[in-house]
């Protein structure tokens, strides 16, 4: 499971316990790879993603390219769903997944077909808008 | 703001206001204006983003007839006793509480391109400076030979939500062990290309769960593919056996006429009686768009790839199942996605707004059976050709695990309850 990636945020911030539990059940079961991505995923260098954080801090294109997340990710748990609210996640964690899903190491195939339209500079300025959203309950 | 009536509206203009709207200077109105007709998934989206994200530097008005919007997506879990009838209706209420918007109750009759002002069934005109049309599809009812609108209060096409929903639910429901279903299912292009087989998979999960082992449906299909047919038909054999079965063009070798009195669709092939006739014909953009000279012969309306303006008159935007969107699916998905693009370019055109490349995304998800879904979908962008073109796709895949299909299912109930907010609030 993914839960132990997100360990340090949840200690932090109560809300996003619940993106942890919700992102983990989402990510695709019944597949071997599951553990072997979250090990993966936890490999990524966080230089790395410092670098593409630091490529740009556009949030109004970030907030234009958020309005695809929109159609999927509300801002609040909905009964049934295993879609994670993603407003006010750390940029670092938003990174973190696009990188993944982009990559291969995670491997939903609704968030790897869109991790692969973004660019780095995508990739930073939706994780700076995101963040820059309250986090939700 | 409330939302008004069509006669408060009429009130609000005042007698002779008509004929000044097209100043809006003389009204001390400086505001640029956006006036959208249709509150479904395209034109909810656009009013929502405009308000949202305009700072209040443009007036926004939405047009639409009905009180309250029945989605057409997830209607075939309603079929399937899935999900209530509520649980896909919504009302403006929201969208009429937002600043700068103004939701008005009535019916768009015509468009005046020159004079720029949309008229009203309840006799008024209201001036734009941008006009995005949204009306979504008309069904061609004599498409289907013996077919028509009176005959679809008998033998409902559902493919409208509302009303026609309703409607096909209630004749289901009256069924017996034993009662057949026969589907005509439409032709490219058309509103939802997975969802007449989804329709077909729920109603077939209807008749499991009352244990009616005598009843059959036949799909009387105009085409000789569709979409996510392997996924079907896989899903069909392992759910429903000996239940469903597809007839394309080469086996009943075409429809001669349906008698929705008789309940039969007479085929080269043979004659197919239903209790049940469940008919989807042709469909075309909404006749406010055709009669404003906005389609072209395919009966749809063409559009810049990067921004959903129309290509036949720069003032208008067309979105959604009316316009042709390239390689995107009509769909619910498909129209919320691309009001985001127009709203984007609207403000660009209308304040010091940014714009920024269009990028467009769809995913269909389809229910075979319960915690049995199934997804297609792709990420769009203006091609060089000029039309929207598919940049990478994807398709769940045949013999998935039954945690893999449930989890694609918890998907989409996730999903519906994030798009219907981020189109009504």
């Amino acid at each position: 499971m993914h839960g132990f990636i997100f360990a340090r945020f949840t200690v932090a911030l109560l809300s996003l316990a619940v993106y942890a539990s919700t992102f983990a059940s989402s990510h695709q079961p019944g597949t071997s790879a599951k553990n072997d991505a979250a090990a993966s995923d936890s490999t990524l260098d966080t230089d790395e993603i410092e670098r593409v954080l630091a490529l740009s801090d556009d949030l109004a294109y970030g907030e234009y390219l958020a309005g695809e997340c929109a159609s999927c990710h509300s801002d609040h748990i909905t009964e049934g769903s295993n879609v994670p609210v993603i407003q006010g996640l750390p940029a670092t964690l938003v990174v973190r997944a696009l990188l993944a899903y982009r990559s291969g190491l995670r491997t939903n195939t609704t968030m790897g077909n869109v991790a692969s339209s973004l660019g780095d500079e995508e990739v930073a300025v939706l994780a700076h808008y995101l963040a820059s959203l309250a986090p939700q309950q | 703001m409330k939302p008004i009536t069509r006669r408060e509206f009429t009130t609000l203009m005042g007698v002779g206001a008509a004929s000044m709207l097209a100043s809006p200077a003389l009204l001390g109105q400086t505001k640029p204006r956006v006036v959208i007709i249709g509150g479904g998934a395209g034109g909810a989206t656009v009013a929502r983003y405009l308000a949202k994200d305009s700072g209040g530097l443009i007036d926004v008005t939405l047009i639409e007839n009905s009180k309250q919007y029945t989605t057409c997506f997830f209607s075939n879990l309603y079929v399937g006793d899935v999900r209530d009838f509520a649980s896909i209706t919504h009302s403006y209420d929201a969208l009429a509480g937002m600043d700068g918007l103004t939701v008005v109750n009535d019916l768009a009759t015509g468009i005046d391109r020159d004079a720029r002002t949309v008229s009203l069934a309840g006799g008024t005109s209201v001036p734009y400076d941008r006009l995005v049309v949204s009306p979504g599809i008309d069904i061609i009812y004599d498409s289907v030979p013996g077919y028509s609108e009176a005959a679809a209060e008998i033998a409902p096409h559902a493919w409208q939500g509302g009303p026609q929903t309703e409607l096909l639910k209630q004749k289901l429901d009256a069924l017996n062990n034993g009662d057949n279903i026969v589907m005509v299912a439409p032709p490219n292009p058309y509103r939802c290309p997975p969802g007449p087989y989804e329709r077909v998979s729920m109603m077939a999960h209807m008749l499991k769960t009352r244990g009616f082992s005598e009843s059959t449906i036949s799909i009387i299909d105009t085409k000789p593919k569709f979409s996510k047919q392997g996924l079907f038909t896989e899903g069909w054999e392992q759910n429903y056996p000996g239940v469903i079965e597809w007839l394309p063009p080469e086996i009943h070798g075409g429809i001669i006429a349906v008698d929705v009195n008789a309940g039969t669709v007479e085929t080269d092939l043979d004659t197919f009686e239903g209790a049940l006739l469940n008919i989807i014909p042709a469909q075309k953009a909404g006749s406010i768009a055709t009669d404003a000279g906005l389609a072209n012969e395919t009966g749809f309306c063409p559009i810049v790839a990067e921004s959903m303006r129309s290509t036949i008159d720069e003032n208008i935007f067309v979105i959604g199942d009316a316009s042709i969107a390239g390689a995107m699916p009509k769909s619910g998905f498909s129209a919320n996605s691309q009001a985001k693009v127009a709203a984007l370019n609207i403000r660009g055109d209308l304040t010091d707004s940014r714009v920024f490349p269009a990028k467009y995304a769809n995913t269909c998800w389809s229910l075979i059976a319960p915690d049995n879904g199934v997804k297609v979908g792709a990420q769009y962008a203006a091609g060089e050709d000029g039309s929207i073109v598919s940049t990478s796709s994807f398709i769940s895949e045949t013999g998935e695990s039954a945690e893999m299909r449930a989890a694609t299912y918890q998907e989409s109930v996730g999903w519906y309850d994030s798009i219907t907010t981020d189109m009504f609030g």
